[in-house]
């Protein structure tokens, strides 16, 4: 099965990079792909709990990790969420924690490799 | 198995490097008979806007439009 | 596996890049911003963009990594298992 990597490393507002990360990923997910999802860097702060994104008309990016976290695994990595000091409890449900074993992995798994 | 190589462009013309990367990139394996192929996602389908004004820096639409009649496939 | 690394040397995105590549243990060509680091020890990558060094007047025998052209980065980028960028 086809296997894809997707990297954000850019926080969710103010940029189109999550979005078009989560949409990427997302989508190869709804065509049978395995399709990872790995927040790095001010990327760990899309799966901060609590967004609210009113009438902004913005999507809520942390809703929408916790609706995809059902169908694809989404990761987030530890050293990072530390850099910014969240932990566990302040992410949204189905989002993992990553000491860097998994990134490593999936870098090697992976068919190809997205960065956002 | 003839080789393929797929980039992978993301960033607006003319704010990043990365247009003139790739198109260097594109340009070496193409000279090289090398397929191909380039997907704009995001700010990147900026790059193949018709009618762009840019001076002082590599003109993005018109070096794409050229690696395309050269060979390369554009997907956005 | 072959990492295309292009943020300046003081950028998150360059360190986080970096880090990456060495604990994959891949090879790393610098290109873009990133060639400032070619001169220095800490992260010198492995390989250089020849263009991008030259267009930003650094010179090419005071660098650790091997100045490369375009087609020989399209060499590297053909035969590696995988490329992972631009970071």
């Amino acid at each position: 099965m086809d296997n894809l990597l997707v990297i954000l490393r850019k926080p969710p507002y103010g940029l189109v990079n999550a979005a078009e990360a989560v949409r990427h990923a997302g989508g190869a997910s709804a065509f049978d792909y395995t399709s990872t999802l790995y927040l790095i860097d001010s990327g760990v702060l899309s799966a901060k709990k609590n967004q609210d994104a009113g009438d902004t008309g913005y999507t809520g990016v942390g809703d929408t990790l916790e609706l995809l976290s059902d169908e694809m695994d989404i990761y987030a990595s530890r050293s990072s969420l530390e850099e910014y000091g969240l932990t566990s409890e302040d992410l949204v449900e189905g989002v993992k924690i990553d000491d860097g074993q998994v990134l490593n992995n999936s870098l090697r798994e992976a068919q190809t490799v997205m960065i956002y | 198995m003839n080789k393929t190589l797929t980039l992978f462009l993301n960033t607006s013309p003319y704010n990043y490097e990365n247009s003139y990367t790739a198109m260097k990139i594109a340009e070496a394996a193409l000279d090289r008979d090398i397929e191909t192929h380039l997907v704009a996602s995001a700010d990147g389908v900026y790059n193949f806007l018709k009618g762009q004004k840019g001076s002082g820096l590599p003109h993005a639409a018109d070096r794409f439009k050229e690696l395309m009649d050269k060979g390369l496939k554009v997907d956005l | 596996m072959l990492f295309l690394i292009s943020s300046a040397p003081d950028t998150k995105e360059f360190q986080t890049a970096y880090k990456m590549a060495e604990d994959m243990n891949a090879e790393i060509c610098l290109l873009q911003n990133a060639v400032y680091a070619a001169t220095s020890s800490d992260n010198p990558g492995h390989y250089a963009l020849r263009d991008d060094l030259d267009l930003r007047g650094i010179d090419k025998d005071n660098i650790r990594a091997k100045a490369i052209d375009y087609s020989q980065l399209v060499d590297l980028m053909t035969k590696t298992d995988k490329v992972v960028g631009f970071f």
